[in-house]
């Protein structure tokens, strides 16, 4: 015994298990999200139930199994629950999403399994997605087309009728939705900027009886222009709101429902597996492209990643040069000494502080001091309404550059110290002064150094969120921080982020139950993005390392 | 019947002490220097000749590198470094403070101990002190590079890939890419700090080949801890001890008949 | 220039290699002494049997330089001596080859006794007898300064060099007259005359041997300089 300790094999196995034991509960995180985020868009059967509860009272039940669970049956007893036998221990229960929410008020029913006196898997089920109101389960009876009942007979016939039109609505709609954010946002826009422009002259005193005229007459075509819009807009909705399926639901009745509020038809019940894998495609791609619905407990997450990822991107653009140009100065030009250090020690500590302070520091200085500063130099025309001086993305990634500047002082500073002084000297030799030698052999060959602490920044800049509800995230932005309208990048505006959007979805959903996936989905997501920004710099950094790999021998 | 000719059998010997002015390409007087406290050259005083190979050996921490990197300064770059007396360069004192450090290193070019390339291509690192000065015309550097790469004995060896990276180089040719870099700004003197310590034997011997072949256009000055490449490349030889500049005089001299008892010492393995 | 007493190397390897040759040298140096002696003593006596023995030792001078020489070249080639170890090395080199010579100068003489053996000419053979003892303490005096590389006895010596000299010229004018009153005797005075011909170059030899020494211990080469400007330059 004490031989084998003497040998070592404890320790391998201690290191080697606590590398394992770190690999499994990361893998199992990232298995965990991925089974539960994506499993999401996989077409669930859809079953029909007859129920019939202790009081012999029968219904039927349409829906998914969302969920089920092992109930013990004394605290259904307890709860005041009655079974004409004793079912023993535990009764089985399911979570069923019945959609509808309209008409049942609640889309998501528990069922127990004593009460299920039969279930099936009619194939003529329908599943329609709907923009408005969640899914709707149903067997469709007829398509009403510009109010005429058309004659359809069987079933398959209904189905491709109906997926025809819901096509050509969906497609009318997608045309009105364009029409309404580019060429309507736009009109919008300017005028709204024209507005700007004249209060303007007129706190500069220069509004002059020309200029008014002018301006009124750029608004009033702007006006006319967007009275012809807007007919287009509405002749578009008209169009896509010219047909209606009739559905029969759980409870038996007849509903008409618009085809202008449906997404899409699906009849799970007799998909083939290809087309379940295409249709779960089509649901992640979806997720990914749409903009959120329903406060955002359906549709997509574009906005979110979008935002993500410029402000990402715009944190590195600032803390990149901003935190390579402090450890130059601090490893090459500072002069060793008791400030220096303490400088360094005060940078490291930096990192230590809790997120949300940067958060509470962002607004306090960034968004009221100099938000509204430039508000008051720049943009007086808008006040009181505040441009820059209210949360928005710029502020966001100044915030998280502070917030990440340490990781890259640091990792800069270690690159720089790790450079062959015999390089420099080399350099120095050939009559070069210290700035020629650091900006072409000393700062290119800190590179990969450089884009480590990038990739440490960028790696923690992805995943903060407490900060950022200070200083410029937001649940929903109308807009995207780039758009067509001059000058396409408006830094001012707030945005949406993934981690904010879990949070928001988790926590603030009014329908818990149908947001819980979307949790997994966006959490799943928001690590793929950070994935991919760290693969990326990390290819980046290979580069160079390759490409300066004199620091190794 | 065979003449020998006297002139090649024996290397003229020269009056270090009486070296006329246009002979002389640097003279050192009186040099103190100090790191801190703690005085690292005593009083050296010495006349280094033109076109000549001039050796520095010594045991390590005598000074030796100290006293060669004083004739570029790279001394300066150590804070705490104090110099007094005076190296004169064209009757210049190069501590003058009229006197403009990155000029005078571009006129005393200096190759180091182990090489070290910048991380570019061959062609990059040869033309980098030209493009310091500014040149960009690309004939210029183009002739620059080939006549330096020429000059270091290498252009043969990489005349086909002037724009791979010079990492692919090995220990030997890097240190011969080095030598042309430092020639291609056509510095009067080269300082050498044992250029050959991290080099395998044969790559030495290209190496000192090369040293005897610059000095038909450099002065070139040698830190070595090898003594028989003193002995084979330099003419003269200046032994320095704890700071102190020994003995100076020419190499036949140093290596067969030395005056001071510690030079006699060291180059016969007796230091200790 | 300081005294000669050096430290020692710090390889101990080599600083045994030197001194072993060193020994070398002087075991062969008394070896030849020996050889000078006996082929006088042989030459004095006509002592055959000596004289053969003589003649017979002297395959051991030879092989013996030939070995001091190969060691020589061996530590030039491992150790690349420098300074005084380099001109020690080039001075036990020398000084073999001398010592050879000095040797076969014995040879000579020791064949001298044999070839008198028949002709009776005693009374020069004394006379080169006593050249011959000085010949003698020459070489071990040469001997001793090189043991002990004395520079000032080696110079001294270099100067004793001119009596043998005029000993030996000396002998020549005896030897002429010899052979002027007796032409008959001219065979057996021109053996005796070669004989007093070695004895005079082992004086040279000893004095070559001096400059080497000189050479080694003041790194000045002596050879063919006047002796003013010898004393000038130590």
């Amino acid at each position: 015994m004490g031989k084998w300790f003497k040998s070592g094999s404890p320790w391998i196995w201690m290191t080697g298990g606590a590398v394992s034991i770190s690999l499994i509960a990361v893998l199992g995180l990232l298995l965990l999200i991925a089974w539960r985020g994506l499993s999401y868009f996989w077409p669930a059967d859809v079953y029909e139930w007859q129920l019939e509860d202790n009081q012999g009272v029968k219904s039927t039940l349409i829906g998914e199994i969302y969920d089920r669970e092992e109930v013990p049956t004394e605290r259904l007893l307890s709860a005041g629950h009655t079974f004409t036998q004793h079912p023993g221990e535990f009764v089985t229960r399911y979570l069923v999403k019945t959609g509808n929410r309209e008409f049942v008020g609640l889309d998501f029913r528990w069922i127990l399994a004593t009460d299920i006196v039969s279930r099936t898997q009619p194939a003529d089920i329908a599943k329609l997605e709907r923009t408005k109101n969640g899914n709707f389960y149903g067997y469709p009876i007829a398509v009403i087309e510009d109010g005429k009942r058309l004659a359809l007979t069987s079933d398959a016939d209904i189905e491709s009728s109906l997926v025809s039109h819901i096509e050509r609505a969906v497609e009318i709609s997608d045309q009105a939705v364009d029409l309404q954010k580019s060429d309507i946002g736009a009109i919008n826009y300017q005028i709204e900027r024209l507005r700007l422009k004249q209060r303007g002259y007129e706190l500069d005193g220069e509004l002059t009886e020309a200029r008014k005229a002018d301006i009124k007459a750029q608004i009033d075509q702007l006006n006319k222009d967007y009275l012809v819009l807007e007919k287009d807009l509405f002749a578009l909705r008209d169009k896509a709101a010219r047909d209606s399926v009739v559905i029969r639901d759980m409870r038996g009745q007849e509903v008409v429902l618009k085809l202008d509020s449906i997404l899409d038809v699906s009849y799970v019940n007799h998909m083939s597996i290809f087309q379940k894998v295409g249709h779960w495609f089509v649901g992640i791609g979806r997720f990914i492209n749409d903009d959120p619905r329903e406060a955002n407990t359906e549709g997509g997450v574009f906005p979110a990643i979008f935002g993500t990822v410029f402000m990402v991107m715009l944190m590195a653009v600032i803390v990149t040069p901003f935190g390579v140009v402090a450890a130059i100065y601090l490893h090459e030009y500072a002069k060793k000494g008791p400030i220096t250090k303490m400088i360094r020690i005060a940078v490291i500590n930096l990192a230590g502080v809790p997120s949300i302070v940067y958060g509470v520091f962002g607004l306090g200085f960034f968004v009221y001091m100099m938000g509204g500063s430039i508000d008051q130099l720049f943009f007086p025309e808008a006040l009181p309404a505040p441009t820059f001086g209210s949360p928005g993305v710029i502020w966001s990634a100044l915030t998280l550059a502070i917030l990440t500047l340490p990781v890259v002082i640091v990792s800069t500073e270690e690159g720089l110290s790790r450079i062959p002084s015999a390089v420099r000297q080399g350099s120095l030799a050939l009559g070069a002064t210290k700035a020629e030698t650091l900006w072409r052999i000393v700062i290119p060959m800190a590179s990969p150094a450089i884009m480590t602490g990038l990739i440490l920044a960028v790696a923690r800049a992805a995943g903060e969120v407490a900060p950022l509800m200070l200083v410029g995230v937001v649940k929903l932005a109308p807009t995207l921080p780039i758009d067509m309208n001059f000058p396409f990048v408006h830094l001012e505006r707030k945005f949406m982020h993934l981690g904010f959007h879990i949070y928001d979805v988790g926590f603030q959903s009014p329908n818990v139950e149908a947001a819980r996936p979307l949790v997994y989905a966006t959490s799943f997501l928001l690590v793929s993005v950070i994935v991919a920004l760290n693969l990326t710099a990390i290819s980046v950094r290979n580069h160079l390392r390759e490409k300066f790999r004199s620091l190794e021998h | 019947m065979i003449s020998i000719d006297s002139s090649t059998m024996q290397t003229e010997t020269v009056d270090l002490v009486n070296l006329p002015a246009q002979d002389t390409a640097l003279e050192i007087r009186n040099l103190d220097l100090r790191y801190g406290d703690k005085q690292a050259l005593f009083d050296v005083s010495m006349k280094i000749p033109k076109k000549q190979v001039t050796a520095f050996i010594g045991p390590s921490g005598c000074g030796k590198s100290t006293l060669l990197r004083c004739i570029n300064r790279m001394n300066d770059l150590v804070d705490t470094c104090k110099i007094e007396g005076e190296i004169l360069l064209h009757g210049q004192n190069i501590y003058d403070k009229k006197v403009d450090v990155a000029s005078l290193r571009r006129n005393v070019g200096m190759v180091f101990q182990r090489p070290n390339p910048f991380p570019k291509s061959i062609y990059e690192n040869v033309v980098y002190g030209l493009r310091l000065q500014g040149v960009n015309n690309r004939r210029e550097l183009d002739e620059a590079a080939e006549r330096s790469l020429r000059g270091a004995a290498i252009w043969d060896e990489v005349k086909d890939r002037l724009h791979d990276n010079a990492f692919g180089l090995s220990g030997g040719q890097q240190q011969r890419l080095v030598i042309a870099r430092a020639i291609a700004i056509e510095p009067e003197v080269l300082l050498l700090d044992e250029p050959t310590s991290a080099l395998d034997p044969i790559s030495t011997l290209t190496i000192e080949e090369l040293i005897t072949e610059l000095k038909e256009q450099y002065t070139v000055v040698i830190v070595t801890h090898n003594m028989q490449q003193a002995a084979r490349v330099s003419d003269q030889t200046a032994f320095m001890y704890m700071g102190e500049l020994v003995e100076y005089a020419n190499t036949n001299t140093i290596f067969t008949t030395p005056k001071k008892r510690k030079t006699e010492d060291y180059i016969t393995g007796r230091y200790g | 220039m300081e005294k000669m007493t050096l430290n020692k190397h710090i390889s101990g390897q080599f600083n045994a290699e030197l001194e072993d040759i060193r020994n070398r040298v002087l075991a062969m140096g008394g070896l030849v002494e020996r050889q000078l002696e006996q082929a006088l003593d042989a030459l004095a006596s006509l002592d055959t049997e000596l004289a053969q023995t003589v003649i017979n030792g002297d395959h051991k001078v030879n092989g013996m330089e030939v070995s001091i020489d190969e060691e020589c070249t061996r530590i030039i080639a491992k150790r690349q001596p420098a300074a005084s170890d380099l001109r020690m090395i080039i001075a036990i080199t020398k000084t073999i080859a001398d010592l050879e010579r000095i040797g076969d100068a014995c040879v000579r003489i020791a064949k001298a006794a044999l070839e008198n053996r028949a002709n009776n000419q005693q009374p020069l053979l004394v006379s080169i007898e006593n050249m011959g003892r000085h010949a003698t303490r020459m070489l071990h005096s040469t001997l001793d300064a090189l043991a002990r590389m004395d520079a000032d006895q080696a110079l001294e010596l270099h100067k004793e060099d001119a009596k043998l000299d005029k000993e030996y010229e000396g002998i020549i004018r005896q030897l002429m007259t010899h052979m002027m009153e007796d032409p008959r005797s001219i065979p057996g005075v021109l053996d005796v005359l070669w004989a007093a011909r070695a004895v005079e170059r082992v004086g040279d030899r000893c004095k070559n041997i001096c400059e080497y020494v000189i050479y080694y211990v003041k790194g000045k080469d002596v050879r063919h300089v006047s002796y003013e400007e010898m004393e000038k330059g130590l």
